[in-house]
C-alpha cells in the first residue's frame, strides 16, 4: 500500500515532474511510503518538482508483447533513470544507442489519454 | 558439531510437465504419497502441515486424511520455500509437533498462469518487485523477468559480465538436466543455440527464463531424535535463516541482494557448524539465469561482480569444484518454487543421484535471492 500517488499524476498533467523525499532525511521517498525506507521517520513527505534531468541506471528492451493495444508494443524500452534529485523512477527512454549512465532529459506527452513523462539523451 | 535441527523423513515427488487432469492439491496428494512411501509412514503419522500454494489448508488435509495439531500456509511465492523449512523446524523445535509434512502442488501450466501485466491469485508478483503498478504499467515495466533483466544489465555495467558468461548458467543447467529422467527439458544447450534465442527481455533471452510446468512436490521432516529410526539415510537440516530487504523494493536492489544473501547464507552456516568449505554443491533459487550469479557473489563463493568470470569453465557443473542444481533446476528440471531442489539436496546427501550424483556429498546449501532472502544447510552427517 502506497500512499497517495496524485500529486504526481497531477504534476505530469500539467508537464511537471513531481516526486517525493523524506522532510526528515531528504532521501527519496518516491514512491511515497508512510515511513521513510532510509530514516524510519514516519510522515513528513515533501513533494517537490524535479529539474527532470538524470542518468540511465538501468534499461532493458522488451521484445515480447505483454499489454494488448493501445498498450506499449514491443519492442521497447524500460528503463530506471536515478534523477539528479537523487530520486529513482521508472520510464522510458527514446532514441537508439540507449546506455546505463547515459545522461537523460525529461519531456511529457499523452499516450491513450494517459500523461506520460519519457526521457531522452541529454 | 552444532545439533541438527530436523532431519528430513522423506521426500516426495510427482511427474513434472503438462497434466492437464490434475488440480495443484492432487499434485501435492500425489507427491505426500510418494513422500510418505519413502519415509515408512501413514498419514496417521503426520501431526504437522505446511501448505503451499494448494486450494487450501484446510481443503488438501480433509481431502488427503490429514489431522494435524499444529498447521500454516504459506503465499506461493517460491521465497516462500526456505521459510516454510524455517517454519517446520522450529514448530519441531519447540514440540508444536513431530512429524511435518511440507506440500507443494503446482499446475501452473495447465492452469494458464502468466507473469506480468497484472498476472493475478498466484502471479501476484507479476508486475515485478514494485508496491506501485500504476507507476510502472503505462510505461509497458511488467513481469520479475524484466526486473532481473534490469539488474543483469546493471550489472554487465558495473563489472563487465557479458551476456556469452550468462549463457552458461542455462547451458550448464541443461547438461544436468539431461541427467535427468524427471526433467521437462533435456535437449541439449549449447552457447550458440543460446545466442541464436530470442530475447524475451533483452538483455535476457527465451533460456533464462524458468520453465511454467505442473508438478508436486512434499518433503516430511522429523526431528533429529527420531532420524535414527527412520528407513531412509538421514538427512538433516543443519541451519536455515532468513534475511528481508524489503525496504527500496520497487527498484532493482543496488546491491543486488548480495548484503541480504550473505547475511542469511552466513548465519544458515554458522547455525550448521559448517564454512562454505565444507559444501560439496549448491541448490540456487533460479527464476531467472541471473539469480545465479547475484547469489553466488552474496554467499561470498566468488567476489562481487566475478561471478560471471568465476562460472566459467565447467566450475558449477558436475565434475567441477561446485556442482550447482544438479537436477537442472527452475530452468530445465522444472519450475517448483525452491521445492524441487529442496528434493535435490536431499537426494543428492542420500547418494540416490545416479548419473548426475556429486561423488560423496555430504553437505548442501540452498539460497533464495529475493526480497525475502532464505538459506538452508543440509547435511548427511549431524
Amino acid at each position: 500500500m502506497t500512499a497517495d500517488l496524485g500529486a504526481h499524476f497531477a504534476g505530469l498533467e500539467a508537464g511537471q515532474l513531481r516526486v517525493a523525499r523524506c522532510e526528515a532525511c531528504g532521501e527519496s521517498r518516491f514512491p511515497p511510503k508512510p515511513v521513510c525506507p532510509h530514516c524510519r521517520a514516519s510522515g513528513g513527505i515533501e513533494w517537490f518538482t524535479a529539474a527532470g534531468t538524470g542518468t540511465v541506471w538501468s534499461f532493458a528492451v522488451f521484445h515480447k508483447a505483454y499489454f494488448p493495444p493501445p498498450g506499449p508494443q514491443p519492442p521497447y524500452v524500460v528503463a530506471v533513470v536515478l534523477l539528479t534529485e537523487g530520486v529513482k523512477i521508472i520510464s522510458t527512454v527514446t532514441g537508439d544507442g540507449v546506455r546505463v549512465g547515459m545522461p537523460v532529459r525529461a519531456s511529457f506527452e499523452r499516450a491513450n489519454g494517459v500523461a506520460l513523462v519519457r526521457f531522452h539523451p541529454a | 558439531m552444532s545439533r541438527p535441527l530436523a532431519a528430513v523423513a522423506g521426500v516426495g515427488t510427482t511427474r513434472f510437465g503438462k497434466m492437464p487432469d490434475l488440480s495443484a492439491d492432487d499434485l501435492a496428494g500425489w507427491a505426500l504419497s510418494e513422500a510418505l512411501s519413502d519415509a515408512g509412514l501413514t498419514v496417521r503419522d503426520i501431526d504437522g502441515l505446511v501448505a503451499s500454494r494448494v486450494s487450501g489448508y484446510e481443503q488438501f488435509a480433509a481431502a488427503y486424511g490429514l489431522q494435524p495439531q499444529w498447521c500454516v500456509q504459506l503465499p506461493a511465492e517460491g521465497r516462500m520455500c526456505g521459510a516454510a523449512i524455517a517454519l517446520a523446524v522450529n514448530a519441531l523445535r519447540t514440540g508444536e509437533c513431530r512429524t511435518v509434512a511440507l506440500v507443494y502442488g503446482n499446475n501452473g501450466r495447465s492452469a494458464g498462469a502468466t507473469y506480468g501485466a497484472g498476472g493475478a491469485g498466484y502471479t501476484a508478483a507479476g508486475e515485478g518487485y514494485g508496491t506501485a503498478p500504476e507507476l510502472t504499467r503505462p510505461y509497458g515495466m511488467t513481469s520479475p523477468g524484466a526486473f532481473s533483466a534490469l539488474m543483469f544489465q546493471r550489472h554487465s555495467y558495473l563489472y563487465g559480465t557479458t551476456e556469452e558468461q550468462l549463457a552458461e548458467v542455462a547451458v550448464t543447467f541443461r547438461k544436468h538436466a539431461a541427467l535427468n529422467a524427471a526433467a521437462v527439458m533435456r535437449d541439449p544447450l549449447d552457447l550458440e543455440t543460446y545466442l541464436a534465442s530470442r530475447y524475451i527481455v533483452e538483455p535476457l533471452r527465451l533460456f533464462d527464463y524458468c520453465l511454467i510446468n505442473d508438478g508436486g512436490v512434499a518433503v516430511i521432516l522429523t526431528t533429529a531424535e527420531a532420524a535414527a529410526d527412520l528407513p531412509r539415510p538421514p538427512v538433516y537440516v543443519l541451519g536455515v535463516a532468513q534475511r528481508a530487504q524489503f525496504l527500496g523494493s520497487d527498484f532493482p536492489p543496488e546491491d543486488f541482494w548480495a548484503g541480504a544473501i550473505g547475511e542469511a547464507g552466513s548465519a544458515a552456516l554458522h547455525q550448521a557448524g559448517r564454512d562454505r568449505a565444507d559444501m560439496d554443491g549448491l541448490m540456487l533459487y533460479d527464476n531467472f539465469s541471473p539469480t545465479v550469479l547475484f547469489t553466488l557473489e552474496g554467499l561470498g563463493y566468488c567476489p562481487p561482480g566475478e561471478s560471471g568470470q568465476w562460472i566459467q569453465d565447467g566450475r558449477i557443473g558436475l565434475g567441477g569444484e561446485l556442482p550447482v542444481n544438479t537436477s537442472g533446476g527452475h530452468l530445465s528440471e522444472s519450475y517448483l518454487q525452491g521445492w524441487g531442489l529442496t528434493v535435490e539436496a536431499v537426494r543428492q546427501l542420500r547418494g540416490e543421484c545416479g548419473a548426475r550424483q556429486i561423488p560423496g556429498a555430504t553437505h548442501i546449501q540452498y539460497a533464495c535471492a529475493a526480497p525475502l532472502v532464505s538459506s538452508v544447510v543440509y547435511g548427511s552427517e549431524p
